[in-house]
């Protein structure tokens, strides 16, 4: 018998700090939000702006700390863990940024800063868990939050029927999975990951199988893996817009993580073939993104199966991990770039949606002379999703080829580099209108400072990341090198 | 000093500078400057290039990701400097010739100045990671180009410009990743990769990466069957944008091939040598006979470099044949003369296209006749150039022609033949266009053209001369291109004979 882990309440609630920082920042946020003005909400935001960087100062630091668990074992503060931290906390400021004051005429649009701070801090507990009961836990935190914050404006009926149809696939993907997790429990006595690891190998294979299989319906959920994917396109389209690219990135992400968590730590890479498994629904994920995106006339619609498409070249790294040693560094170059470059895109459909009053890609006609910045971030980060050097979204993509060629996976290589080729075909439907045909509109209106101000900082990194991107890199090496020691323990 | 580095990212900080000066009056001089001091530049470097060996020289190095074993790393052979001096040639010359652009002036000028560091940056990285940044930075500003300014039917043409030359982009990446998985430690530097030698045999994995490369050149350069983005992207893009096309971009495909694709996988060449070098020959008949039946004189044109190309990658199938070492050599060297020469003799043809379609409004050769009478200094640089495309001695074409066709005979006559057989062609097709555009009846409404202007003179007299230049002397560049060629580790020629 091992012996039983012990809690140091003082010990274990430092390792939490930025947790803590952000569960006081939710608590103070909602009767702030109520009580401002409505036309007067951007303190609430800078409130959060400011909590937010609190809490991403404290995880820099957190960077350096040696590995670490807490909580009876089943909260991890590794290099790891601390690297998704620092992903939410900047998607949700970017976010915030691009928000202020876009709620002020919703009723209860105040709530919307605590809501994304709440949805943040459970991207950063599912990115840390390693017990099955806290990952279920923190998915519904996530789904919760991402609900509200796609139904928030009741007057439109599609954000309705987004967020209702988002509620439907996460209640039946989390009981799904939560039937998996019991299966796993009931074979093995342990709801921990390093200890599923342990007692999995002597566990009947059918039912392991079955466990992992139902398991993964729920993360697939949340990383819209085909064939989970189908809630995704309505629930972007109806949700606000800025709200969409949010989902696009930090729940993904979060899904993302503790899929990689789950399957480095607690399933063997020879048991059950998994690898070759995840190898063969990236293909599939990616491939079907991207023939859907191609036809779609409207923005919104065709970045979200974007989003799809970029969620199957993501999941190659997690595929290759192990088999490769750039499969997991790649993993996460690709994720922060991913953030910097979607979520560009997004609020820059955004900004030309305000603008202009319509999502059709007709209507983005002549944009290029009308919003320069908005439209100018557009391309970059289109461009950026479609491979092009020097922007990040190339570093991020030939590590995860290379990952996948290292894997002696040929044919994955392949097909990730015909999906490659086969999405400028949609990027470029996009970019077309911008700068190749003639303005239909009237000039729109001004941008807000905020959405400029995360638009500016969107496209500086998916430009920096890619012109310099050895810090980055350097990073995404030393987080996915800690991922495995955890669990030795 | 680091002047390959100075040259490489001048002509990006000018099209920067273009959107901090608001004035649209100073954007042509800042257009025209920068592009003139890079050119300046270029010949600063090859004068100080050491002429004597052609062997690697300026080389700079600073580490870029050596997390991933990327690293800043640039260099000029006798190979890569004639072409690094033809960019900046050639794109300084476009803009002078787009002196009077009025549509959108700034974005068009910036696009040429951003594929401009491109482009030099191709032509002397020595890292391959490197190297496609820069491969892909000089492509993409072109879509942009065909599609914004551009003629009749340019948005379908930009796009297929795009797709094509990404698909071949992407399949080069594949290669360059798989010579980095191989090598130990993992690199992308040339030099190393070269120096490792990876694949050096003909086994499976080399025939894929061969494979990869070829598609991802192929495309580039192009060879039938890969070809068919190049007539559409030529004919509708803007008359700078055609020049810079097939001056420039198609050559990267040759400079690929003997660059990365030929030294690195020398046993994958040898085994293949004999189907590569049949595609060669088929480009190269049926560009030539395919420019015959068209009726667009800019079409015609493209064409041309179908057949043009097929006689380069002719070229290269017989430096990588197995055969007596002369005759590879002499194939290889041809092969990379024909680069340069195409790159002046077709660059001008463009710009004499863009002229009579200013003034007459139509390309369609049916219409166009007796030209000659009305537009007679036109007319002379119209045949001069011509009969250097056709190969006449004392012409760059010919110097480059011969070497190939000499080095081909000893190794596969029959495609030697093949090639004589191209030349007939396009000697005909060009004798034919001559006699049907320039003489004959000249109709009333061509009777008062205006005469060639002096920035007119500037945009092609430089080409004419060097065109010449490299026709009567072809001495030195021949000797630093073999230089490079042989040369360890970088030549591929130093790979394929060197007894290794």
């Amino acid at each position: 018998m091992p012996p039983m882990p012990t809690m140091d309440m003082g010990r274990d609630l430092s390792g939490v700090i930025p947790e803590l920082i952000l569960a006081a920042l939710v608590l103070i946020l909602l009767p702030v939000g109520a009580f401002l003005p409505a036309a007067r909400q951007w303190p609430a935001t800078a409130l959060a702006l400011v909590g937010l960087s609190a809490a991403g100062a404290v995880s820099v630091w957190m960077l350096t700390w040696p590995a670490r668990t807490v909580f009876l074992d089943t909260y991890v503060i590794d290099p790891f863990a601390v690297y998704f931290k620092l992903l939410a906390i900047a998607a949700t400021g970017l976010v915030l940024l691009a928000t202020v004051s876009w709620f002020r005429d919703v009723p209860f649009g105040s709530s919307v800063p605590a809501v994304l701070v709440l949805t943040c801090l459970g991207i950063i507990g599912l990115a840390a868990s390693q017990d099955l009961a806290l990952i279920a836990l923190f998915i519904q935190l996530v789904t919760v939050g991402s609900y509200i914050l796609v139904g928030v404006v009741k007057a439109d009926r599609r954000a309705t029927e987004g967020a209702l149809k988002l509620f439907l696939y996460s209640a039946a993907a989390g009981a799904v999975m939560l039937y998996g997790m019991s299966l796993l429990f009931g074979l093995t006595g342990t709801l921990r990951l390093p200890e599923l690891a342990a007692r999995l190998p002597a566990a009947p294979l059918l039912a392991v199988g079955t466990g992992l299989a139902l398991l993964l319906v729920g993360y697939g959920f949340k990383i819209t893996l085909v064939p989970f994917h189908s809630w995704a396109p309505d629930t972007y389209e109806g949700a606000p817009t800025a709200i969409a690219g949010y989902m696009a990135v930090g729940p993904k992400a979060a899904g993302l993580a503790v899929l990689v968590r789950t399957l480095v730590v607690a399933f063997p890479r020879d048991l059950l073939g998994w690898p070759e498994v995840l190898a063969v629904l990236a293909a599939l994920t990616m491939t079907l993104g991207n023939v859907f995106a191609l036809r779609q006339s409207n923005a919104k619609r065709l970045l979200a199966y974007s989003s799809i498409g970029q969620a199957g070249y993501l999941l190659v790294g997690v595929a290759a991990a192990g088999r490769d040693p750039l499969a997991v560094p790649g993993l996460l170059v690709y994720l922060a770039v991913y953030l910097f470059m979607n979520l560009g895109a997004w609020l820059a459909v955004d900004a030309l949606e305000r603008g202009s009053g319509s999502v059709h890609i007709a209507d983005l006609a002549g944009q290029g002379r009308q919003s320069p910045l908005a439209a100018a971030v557009l391309t970059l980060c289109l461009l950026s999703l479609a491979g092009f050097p020097p922007l990040g979204g190339f570093v991020g993509k030939t590590m995860l080829l290379g990952a996948a060629l290292g894997a002696h996976w040929d044919w994955l290589a392949i097909v990730l580099v015909a999906n490659t080729a086969l999405s400028l075909y949609y990027y470029v439907r996009l970019i077309e209108p911008l700068y190749l045909r003639p303005a239909q509109q009237p000039a729109p209106r001004a941008v807000p400072g905020g959405l400029r101000a995360s638009l500016l900082i969107l496209g500086a990194a998916t430009l920096v990341s890619g012109v310099l991107p050895d810090p980055l890199v350097a990073l995404a090496r030393y987080a996915a090198h800690l991922l495995l020691p955890t669990n030795v323990h | 000093m680091p002047l390959l580095t100075l040259l490489t990212f001048l002509p990006l900080a000018g099209a920067l500078l273009l959107y901090l000066v608001p004035s649209p009056r100073a954007w042509r001089a800042i257009a025209v400057g920068v592009s003139g001091l890079v050119l300046a530049l270029s010949g600063v470097l090859a004068v100080g290039f050491n002429w004597g060996s052609g062997a690697l020289q300026w080389q700079e190095y600073a580490p870029w990701i050596p997390a991933l074993g990327a690293g800043y790393h640039l260099g000029v052979d006798g190979l890569s400097l004639p072409l690094v001096v033809l960019t900046a040639l050639l794109t300084c010359l476009s803009l002078v010739f787009s002196w009077t652009q009025t549509q959108r002036p700034r974005e068009f000028f910036a696009l040429f100045l951003v594929m401009e560091t491109g482009l030099i940056g191709v032509f002397s990285a020595l890292d391959l990671l490197l190297f496609y940044v820069f491969f892909e930075i000089a492509l993409v500003p072109m879509y942009f180009i065909i599609g914004g300014w551009g003629h009749g039917r340019r948005l379908e043409a930009a796009l297929k410009f795009f797709l094509y030359t990404r698909v071949g982009s992407l399949a080069m990446l594949l290669g360059i990743l798989a010579l980095y998985l191989r090598t130990t430690p993992r690199s992308f530097d040339l030099l190393t990769i070269l120096a490792a030698q990876p694949l050096p045999g003909a086994d499976l994995a080399a025939g894929l990466v061969f494979l990869a490369f070829f598609v991802g050149f192929a495309i580039k350069l192009p060879v039938v069957p890969f070809h068919s983005w190049l007539p559409d992207a030529h004919t509708e893009a803007p008359t700078a944008g055609s020049v810079i096309l097939a001056g420039l971009l198609l050559k990267l495909g040759g400079y690929g091939f003997l660059r990365i694709a030929l030294p690195a996988l020398p046993g994958a060449w040898s085994a293949w040598a004999g189907p590569v070098a049949t595609l060669a020959v088929i480009s190269a008949i049926y560009g030539a006979a395919v420019a015959m039946a068209q009726t667009d004189l800019k079409r015609l044109v493209a064409f041309t470099s179908v057949n043009h190309m097929g006689y380069v990658l002719l070229g290269i199938a017989v430096a990588g044949a197995s055969g007596a070492p002369a005759d590879r050599a002499a194939a290889a060297s041809g092969a990379a003369y024909q680069l340069v020469a195409h790159g002046l003799i077709t660059a001008g043809l463009f710009f004499l296209v863009g002229m009579l379609d200013e003034r007459t409004g139509t390309r369609d050769i049916a219409r166009l006749s007796g030209l000659w009478g009305a537009l007679p200094r036109f007319g002379g640089l119209f045949v001069f150039l011509s009969f250097a495309s056709l190969g006449l001695p004392a012409l760059a074409g010919f110097a480059a022609e011969v070497q190939i066709v000499l080095g081909t005979l000893g190794i596969y006559p029959w495609a030697a033949a093949g090639m004589a057989v191209a030349i007939l062609l396009t000697t005909a097709l060009f004798l034919w266009t001559i006699q049907r555009i320039l003489f004959g009846p000249l109709p009333t409404e061509w009777a008062r053209l205006p005469a060639l202007t002096r920035r007119e003179w500037l945009a092609v007299g430089p080409l004419v001369g060097l065109t010449l230049l490299l026709g009567v002397l072809p001495g030195p560049l021949v000797s630093i291109l073999e230089g490079a060629l042989r040369s360890a580790p970088l030549g591929p020629l130093a790979q394929l004979l060197g007894g290794r």
